[in-house]
């Protein structure tokens, strides 16, 4: 067990080195990314920024507490894309056959799978999320206590958790449909809708479905009204740790998921 | 004209081989409209008008963003960057119809296409949803097409010309993303630039990306009046000739480009 534990432990680590020295072949894509996308979070937060002025609040959130909400949206989602990227292409993989590597080595699919690829990029999505969420943090005296810290690296676990277990979920279903079709374009619009926005200001009913159906509320909306101390938390527990179950839940599903379809794999057929 | 006529037909037929595509493309536009409309409704709260635009006239303004964005999506920057690489382009060139006519007549079929497809469909559920984005006056529904008309052109020049770029440059992809983001944020498409702080007003009023969104919604709503209208469409229309000298001259140095690689 221990052996198995340290030899998985050893290959995720050289599966890393490889996908940053792959990823440092192009400094200059990487560079135009990094440079290019913060544009679009900063711009984002900037018009929500003079919404808010004009109109006093959202949904009974002031600006400040927003930024907080959509700088750790920014961070989880940038985490998420670094880590996860490679299910957004899962139906191309199923189709092409090129889980057949996977197979012929004597390690889990879904381990090589996950941590074949980590992607670079994401970094550019990271610090827009940063400098979003630290200017927030400032703008309601956020108290930087261990504590806190702690409350918020379990979020961004959870949360990050969470998003990868729907990519995961929606790329399996090509086991199924044998379509290259991937939802990324509506998963990211709707975790950017649920997100980066207070769920209050939806209908009761859409509110409901992302609190219990389809938990996208807790990524952030929730785990903030905690940390905040913007009230109306019915459990005694802190929400981050209610994100955290959920994130780990949620996941482990998606991997009996996908473990499930890969019985269903049947390669490319040539 | 008949040769563009079966270019835009061709580009239908290939778009119709997608119906899960549309599909999910409506979803989507639909969770947009939706978020973006609930956003406006809880930021209006308990007030009926805010800068002398009431929440009916936002949420028609929402609506038809979205709807005009479905219009407005443009291929030829794509065509131009993947022509120039995979060599195609020499091949256009030597069709007997000018390639930017090829380009924007492939544009105007997806522009029929997705107006059956996508547009309806959304103007339906927004009318359920919402009750039907009704133009504030019969005039200002035609200065709107009008408007409108000229929105297409600028947007169509605009990435045109980024995708003339790849003649020099091959990869396109941060450029590409930071132009989606500049007239996603900066047109108003989303939130109207009425909302910004004055300075940053002045500034962006002067830009191409104003005409194409914010200021066909703004008529379409009755946010200007008729004296306003017709100096800012005076602004838009200059951008069209603007855009369009630029367009031209360009697309000659690029055209000899062209002939010395391929020599």
């Amino acid at each position: 067990m221990g052996r198995t534990i340290r030899y998985y432990f050893s290959m995720a680590i050289t599966f890393t080195r490889l996908s940053v020295q792959s990823g440092l072949e192009y400094p200059i894509n990487l560079i135009s990314w990094i440079l290019v996308n913060p544009i679009q979070f900063i711009l984002g937060f900037a018009t929500i920024k003079f919404v808010i002025e004009q109109f006093g609040s959202l949904g009974g959130w002031g600006y400040e507490s927003l930024a907080f909400l959509y700088g750790l949206a920014v961070l989880s989602h940038g985490f998420a894309v670094i880590l996860f990227i490679q299910t957004w292409y899962m139906g191309r993989h199923i189709i092409h056959g090129e889980y057949d590597t996977f197979i012929l080595r004597p390690m889990s699919v879904l381990f090589q799978f996950l941590f074949q690829y980590l992607n670079l990029i994401g970094i550019s999505d990271l610090i827009p999320g940063l400098i979003v969420f630290i200017y927030g943090c400032m703008k309601v005296q956020f108290t930087c206590s261990i504590a806190n810290i702690l409350l918020v690296i379990i979020t961004v676990i959870g949360g990050v958790l969470i998003r990868g277990s729907v990519w995961l979920f929606c790329g399996s279903l090509s086991f199924w449909t044998q379509s290259p079709t991937h939802f990324i374009d509506f998963t990211l619009e709707l975790f950017d809708r649920v997100t980066m926005y207070p769920l209050s200001i939806y209908p009761r009913a859409i509110q409901v479905f992302f609190t219990f159906i389809l938990p996208l509320g807790w990524i952030t909306f929730y785990p903030t009204k905690d940390l905040l101390g913007l009230g109306g938390s019915v459990i005694p527990i802190n929400m981050a740790f209610v994100t955290l179950g959920i994130g780990v839940l949620m996941f482990t599903l998606s991997c009996v998921f996908f473990n499930i379809g890969m019985r269903r794999y049947e390669s490319a057929g040539s | 004209m008949k040769a563009y006529l079966f270019a835009a037909k061709l580009r239908i037929q290939t778009a119709l081989a997608y119906r899960f595509d549309i599909l999910s493309t409506i979803f989507v536009q639909c969770i947009v409209m939706f978020a973006i409309s609930f956003f406006w409704i809880a930021a209006y709260g308990g007030d009926d008008s805010v800068l002398d635009v009431s929440r009916k006239s936002m949420l028609t303004y929402t609506t038809i963003s979205i709807l005009m964005g479905n219009m407005l999506t443009m291929n030829v920057q794509h065509r131009i960057v993947d022509s120039v690489k995979n060599g195609n382009v020499a091949v256009d060139m030597l069709k007997p119809v000018s390639i930017y006519g090829l380009y924007l007549a492939e544009d105007i079929g997806d522009f029929v296409l997705s107006v059956c497809q996508k547009v309806i469909p959304l103007f339906v559920i927004s009318t359920i949803m919402f009750g039907l984005p009704k133009p504030s006056s019969a005039i200002s529904l035609i200065l709107f097409l009008i408007s409108f008309v000229f929105a297409y052109f600028i947007n169509w020049l605009l990435a045109a010309l980024l995708g003339m770029c790849a003649f020099q440059t091959l990869s396109m992809g941060a450029m590409m993303a930071v132009k989606s983001y500049i007239i996603k944020l900066l047109s108003g498409s989303i939130i109207p630039l009425w909302f910004f702080p004055h300075e940053l007003q002045v500034v962006l009023e002067l830009l191409p990306f104003v005409s194409i969104y914010q200021l066909p919604l703004g008529i379409y709503i009755g946010k200007y009046t008729l004296d306003d209208i017709l100096p800012r469409m005076g602004i838009q229309l200059s951008w069209v000739l603007i855009l369009l000298i630029i367009f031209n001259t360009v697309q000659k140095k690029m055209a000899d480009r062209v002939l010395i690689q391929g020599g």
